[in-house]
């Protein structure tokens, strides 16, 4: 648990943290210098912080960290190094405290240090480095180095994996959905922040409502382009939640974004505007509520040759990317218009050819006419179908494709050309 | 949503035809194209006897396996049994080759062979390929015609489109011209009644008329009867190694691979009668059957003046001169008999050749 205080601690303080051992770590100040001024007053507010989180810590500031965790480790209370100081900082420290330090030597080097009459880190600091060399190596430079302070290393940041999660137990249960929209824009803004903070937007959003009475209400949207927007958030949730109300009085909360690194775009000076990702969600959200969740999406082709195969899968981003104009290599084709469902004809045959068709407006002599295209297939499972279609001209110069079933032995209109 | 067609297809003319030309199947598959067809020799032989058609090619993939079986069940049913294989190419295509004659029958096992001894050391024994030089090897006897949807001329519609298919198909064909020369090649067409494979058909014909090539009709069939388009499909699954609801576009198309009779295959090619009359045409070209295996003992070389059989009667004569003592008349009855039998065979090589390797052995 200390740890954790003491992680949470650094992590007011910067996102990048370097998880040293159980008791120590390691944060850069740099950034810290524009928003608390000084050093001396960045410490001060650690210090403050620590004290209301009733932390019991040690704090050094210097200008690389090996030197701050060593003085730290050493010294109670703050202490402050001003660059090109650490050697004089470090000198009475016991060389003990350099092999405490999470370092790649042989710890026997240390007998040997003592058995040459080393006691501090200023004893070993003043030996000549290429005697240090000669004798032991790159190991004994290394400790040297770092007994004046000049050991300059990156952070060693693990992969923070953050919590995007927020729950909230009501003191009353709600029996609208207003005041609880108020604590969901509350809730999501401060996940949003977070998201923002480590650069992150949200690919999924998890609310789960604690019911009086009733089991839990869980409700998961999945954007197609990440989020990062609290009120673009909150409408989804809004737009969902009035479509599927909660089936009782609302007595909690609980609120999980799954993260993703959101997605980068430029738009291209010649290319057409397109609309912003997360109000076209809105929008597609509003559609859905309108016409139903399962008839929203990209069509995907099915690998089947069943007619008119095809699925509707979930948004994804790459609807949204611009893509570049290829209509130099477009062939020119015919194209159709499918009606769904399709439209059940009459068609008069003679010698095995349709020749006259009355369905609905489509009607008329066939003219021209090619076929029959016979398609037959999943003959195991209850989708099979077996048809024979036509592509027809009628005397007022339409083009239809119609096609017969042929196991219900019935006509229909499957599309127009256009 | 809207569904692309290139253009309205042309009409295939339903039930106008009036006359009634002889078809003859010169494409088809049996179950010995290891599941890449789902009829056993015998029922495609049955199918052929049942439908009236006199003649019929097998050409299997990668092998003339099933020919035997073919052969002997299409003789007893009086259908003529043509023979041929589909051989595959390194681009990936097949080429479907009938053998002319007996010298295209030992070409083509030729180059079978060649091609599943060359594959062995790859360890791909299911999928042999032959090289434009194996073709041009052995194309003496061979007829090659250009294939259905697996042929080298779809490939090239399926890779390109345009202008550049037209070129791509014209190369291609003469590349199989110079390989098996102009009048051994012949531009196959089939009608499955599917929308793209007429599309391909049209831009054929125009190919064949531009470039003199005749045009014949095929079936490609891989099934005796529509029924079989089931086995076929699961066949097609195990080939595949995958279940028939993950298939998807693997498995057929329709059920129109079967055999089909003359009237059925006159009316679909009513537009292009010469299609249909060039397979009666081309199967009396195929002069080769298993009938004319005509396997032929090495020769004995004679004397000068002599035959085979009259320099086996001298040598029988001396022996049983020296057998019977004395020779009687039924002994004379007997080998004359005999001889009479080995001079009917063609075996008259075979003996001197025998009592040769018994003298060395007595020596």
């Amino acid at each position: 648990m200390p740890k954790q205080r003491l992680v949470a601690l650094a992590r007011e303080f910067s996102p990048e943290v370097e998880h040293t051992s159980a008791d120590t770590v390691v944060f850069s100040i740099t950034p810290l210098r524009a928003i608390l001024g000084p050093p001396y007053q960045i410490a001060s507010e650690i210090s403050r912080r620590g004290y209301e989180r009733d932390l019991n810590a040690h704090l050094a500031i210097a200008a690389n960290a090996d030197t701050a965790i060593l003085l730290a480790r050493q010294f109670a209370g703050v202490r402050l190094v001003a660059s090109g100081e650490e050697a004089s900082q470090l000198a009475n420290l016991p060389l003990e405290s350099l092999f405490a330090h999470d370092v790649p030597v042989d710890p026997t080097l240390l007998d040997i240090l003592h058995q040459w009459g080393l006691k501090t880190c200023g004893d070993l600091a003043a030996l000549p480095e290429a005697g240090v060399r000669e004798r032991l190596g790159l190991a004994g430079v290394y400790l040297r180095n770092l007994a004046l302070g000049h050991i300059n290393r990156p952070l060693r940041i693990e992969s923070q994996e953050a919590e995007y999660e927020e729950q909230l137990e009501l003191e009353h249960p709600l029996d609208r959905l207003e005041p609880l929209f108020f604590l969901f824009g509350r809730a999501l803004g401060d996940l949003c922040g977070r998201l923002r903070s480590q650069s992150q937007a949200a690919r999924i959003l998890d609310a789960r409502l604690v019911l009086d009475g009733k089991p839990e209400y869980q409700c998961r949207l999945e954007f197609p382009v990440p989020l990062s927007d609290s009120r673009t958030m909150l409408k989804l949730l809004q737009l969902h939640l009035e479509r599927h109300s909660p089936e009782a009085r609302v007595m909690g909360f609980k609120l999980r974004i799954e993260p993703v690194v959101p997605r980068r775009m430029q738009n291209g000076l010649f290319l057409p505007p397109i609309p912003q990702p997360d109000k076209l969600q809105v929008t597609l959200a509003r559609i859905a509520g309108l016409v139903g969740e399962g008839n929203v999406g990209t069509p995907q082709l099915l690998d089947t040759f069943r007619p008119d195969a095809f699925r509707l899968t979930t948004l994804n981003g790459s609807c949204f990317e611009q893509k570049p104009d290829d209509s130099r290599r477009q062939i020119l084709r015919l194209s159709m218009r499918i009606f769904r469902p399709p439209v059940a004809a009459h068609v008069q045959v003679m010698d095995f050819v349709p020749r006259r068709i009355v369905a609905g407006d489509v009607k008329g002599r066939v003219v021209e006419w090619s076929g029959p295209w016979k398609t037959s297939g999943e003959w195991w499972s209850s989708h099979a179908w077996t048809r024979e279609e036509w592509d027809v001209e009628l005397d007022d110069g339409a083009l239809y494709r119609i096609y017969r079933d042929v196991p219900a032995s019935l006509w229909y209109v499957h599309g127009v050309y256009d | 949503m809207t569904e692309g067609a290139n253009r309205l297809p042309v009409i295939l003319p339903a039930a106008r035809h009036t006359s009634t030309t002889q078809f003859v199947e010169l494409h088809a598959r049996s179950a010995f194209s290891f599941l890449e067809g789902s009829s056993l020799p015998e029922e495609l032989a049955v199918r052929c006897a049942e439908l009236g058609i006199t003649a019929m090619a097998l050409s299997d993939a990668h092998g003339v396996y099933g020919a035997p079986r073919f052969h002997m069940a299409a003789r007893k049913l009086g259908v003529r049994a043509l023979l041929g294989a589909e051989a595959a190419t390194t681009d990936g295509s097949r080429y479907t080759l009938l053998a002319k004659n007996r010298q295209g029958y030992h070409n083509l096992c030729r180059l079978i062979t060649r091609t599943k001894l060359r594959d062995r050391h790859r360890g791909k024994p299911e999928n042999p390929v032959a090289t434009q030089n194996d073709f041009a090897e052995f194309a003496k006897g061979l007829i090659c015609l250009t294939g259905g949807t697996e042929g080298p001329l779809a490939r090239v519609f399926s890779e390109h489109r345009g202008s550049a298919a037209r070129q791509g198909v014209q190369k291609q064909v003469e590349l199989l011209i110079r390989i098996f020369g102009k009048e051994n090649v012949f531009v196959e067409l089939q009608r499955h009644h599917r929308r793209k494979q007429e599309v391909r058909n049209q831009a054929l014909v125009e190919l064949a008329r531009s470039m003199r090539l005749p045009l014949l009709a095929t079936n490609g069939v891989t099934h005796a009867i529509a029924a079989k388009r089931k086995l076929q499909d699961v066949l097609t699954c195990v080939k595949y190694k995958t279940t028939i609801s993950e298939a998807g576009r693997l498995l057929s198309y329709n059920a129109e691979c079967h055999l089909k009779s003359s009237a059925e295959m006159n009316r679909l090619f009513a537009d292009l009668p010469e299609a249909i009359a060039h397979t009666g045409e081309l199967a009396s070209r195929l002069s080769f059957t298993l009938e004319d295996l005509g396997y032929e003992f090495p020769h004995y070389p004679v004397p000068a003046g002599e035959t085979e059989i009259s320099f086996l009667r001298k040598r029988t004569d001396e022996g049983a001169r020296r057998r019977y003592q004395p020779y009687s008349d039924k002994a004379r009855r007997q080998i004359e008999r005999e001889l009479a039998l080995i001079g009917k065979l063609k075996l008259a090589g075979l003996f001197p050749n025998r009592l040769g390797h018994c003298r060395i052995l007595q020596a």
